[in-house]
């Protein structure tokens, strides 16, 4: 594996996807359900936040490089 | 759609002077996704570009497509995970599958797919959907044939394209931003700290020097730690590159496939099932997703996770579509009922993709009877035939298509919703009898509902 730059929006993607992909196993192998109505809207704030995040961390990033 | 010519002859003039670049020359040889001039995902754009066919074409062609039993949706979702990114970096499946796809061979599998819909809508009987699918299959086919591509040709080398182990183009490192070097103050992009004055004049002097051989400078550690150049660039673009998200896609397929196996061994069989029933998909998708989340984690700091997040998303749909209707009980292609007992329609009639035709002539119905009968598909036709001597009411509902109760009633168009009611034909000729049975006749609620299609409600004679 190469060492590269942080890539926080992947991050955020990740936390996002292992609390979902959590939630359905709990709801799996426990007793509690994950309310499915919720998942798709959180799904979808989710990926929305990602690309605010690529986006910031873009627009921070260059302006950085071309003050230095 | 095969249309397996580059952009050449075909190619309109004023975007050929527009883009001269050698990155523009790339990305158009290559068929790859445009995100600058994409709608959605760059999809249409990129296919636009590589074959000189405006994009427009391309979206209309996958919206009119996706009447037909979706094909459109699936097809465009093939072509995203057929084409290579803006950049030129490996498609999605050019990675798990670690071969190359030319986009010859994209355009003819493409070509292929809708081939393959068409043939799998005809087995349900030739009809509308069928005409939504053949006539861009013949267009596409005849422009392919009359930009000089042998169809003939490309069908007998697909295979051989497909089983070529070339292995897939490498994902290209992250640009540099022009703005980190300046001649003028070497220093300036150096780390916070003491600045080593020898360092930055033995670097100078090297950018001066007209020698091109850069082999030598490479092994000293100071020159590891500079600011690459213009020239550098291209070296290192001709250099290969390493595979960048290749391995950690990999390693993740590997868990998932490992997942997979564990599920079948624990249901003691391979099903779908095993996998989609409402029982499982919230384990095994849960599971799926997790590995996907983690690879996400682990590809903050480390690999580029480039392509995971979507797959992600997909498989987070599919364990909701899992987790609230039993995906195991889909049904595709022809369906034909025809209940002959009241008890035969209590549980609602579903068809995943397809035609389906309910025959409601032979039910009986006790004067005053009232029944519901529920019908649900999912993309396709509906033909309901009712007997005229029974009240119909019709609660009907389509996404996107065409809703028609007999002769009286035709929707056209998107969020149908339609209620109204066929009085028994039967008991119409005005006399005392005649509208006592009327007031008896049976009353059949019929709900319908669709994603997308073509619903028909149909009086015959009982």
């Amino acid at each position: 594996m190469s060492r590269r730059s942080a890539d926080w929006a992947s991050l955020v993607a990740g936390l996002l996807f292992v609390l979902l992909g959590l939630a359905f196993v709990v709801s799996g192998t426990t007793a509690w359900e994950v309310n499915v109505l919720w998942v798709l809207p959180v799904l979808a704030i989710g990926l929305g936040l990602v690309g605010v995040v690529r986006a910031l961390v873009r627009s921070r990033d260059r302006p950085d490089r071309r003050s230095s | 759609m095969v249309d397996g010519e580059p952009r050449d002859e075909a190619r309109a003039p004023e975007s050929a002077a527009a883009d001269t670049s050698p990155a523009a020359g790339a990305a158009e040889r290559e068929l790859r996704r445009d995100d600058a001039a994409g709608v959605i995902t760059g999809v249409a754009a990129g296919l636009g570009r590589h074959t000189g066919i405006d994009p427009v074409v391309w979206r209309t062609a996958f919206a009119v497509t996706a009447l037909g039993g979706g094909t459109g949706l699936w097809l465009y979702a093939f072509a995203w995970l057929l084409m290579r990114d803006a950049r030129g970096g490996p498609a999605l499946l050019e990675q798990l599958l670690n071969r190359r796809l030319s986009g010859e061979a994209v355009l003819a599998l493409l070509g292929g797919g809708l081939a393959l819909g068409t043939a799998f809508n005809l087995i349900g009987g030739f009809g509308w959907t069928t005409l939504v699918l053949a006539v861009p299959l013949v267009l596409g086919g005849l422009i392919a044939h009359n930009r000089g591509v042998d169809l003939s040709r490309v069908a007998r080398q697909l295979p051989e394209w497909l089983t070529k182990r070339e292995p897939p183009p490498n994902a290209p490192g992250s640009e540099p931003d022009p703005a980190y070097y300046n001649p003028a103050q070497p220093w300036a992009a150096a780390p916070s700290g003491p600045i080593d004055l020898a360092v930055v004049a033995r670097q100078s002097a090297a950018r001066e020097a007209p020698d091109p051989d850069d082999e030598e400078d490479e092994d000293s550690g100071e020159d590891r730690e500079r600011p690459p150049r213009p020239k550098d660039r291209d070296d290192a673009a001709a250099r290969p590159s390493p595979r960048r998200g290749v391995s950690l896609l990999g390693v993740s397929a590997w868990i998932v496939a490992a997942l997979t196996a564990v599920v079948f061994v624990h249901a003691g069989g391979v099903s779908v099932g095993a996998l989609l029933s409402p029982q499982a998909a919230p384990l095994y998708l849960g599971g799926v997703i997790t590995v996907c989340g983690v690879v996400l984690v682990v590809g903050t700091w480390a690999v580029n996770p480039r392509g995971v997040a979507p797959v992600a998303a997909l498989v987070t749909v599919l364990a909701v579509a899992a987790t609230t209707t039993d995906l195991t009980q889909l049904r595709f292609g022809d369906a034909r009922w025809r209940p002959a007992a009241v008890s035969e329609v209590r549980e609602p009639f579903e068809l995943g993709v397809g035609q389906a035709r309910l025959d409601l002539t032979a039910l009986p119905l006790e004067p005053g009877q009232e029944v519901t009968v529920r019908v649900r598909v999912g993309f396709g036709s509906l033909d309901v035939l009712v007997p005229d001597s029974v009240r119909t009411v019709v609660h009907g509902r389509a996404g996107f298509g065409r809703v028609a109760l007999a002769d009286r009633v035709s929707q056209l168009g998107v969020g149908l919703a339609l209620h109204d009611t066929l009085e028994p034909v039967s008991g119409s000729g005005g006399d005392g009898a005649a509208e006592e049975a009327v007031s008896e006749a049976p009353t059949l609620d019929l709900v319908l509902d669709s994603y997308a299609g073509d619903l028909e409600v149909w009086h015959v004679a009982a």
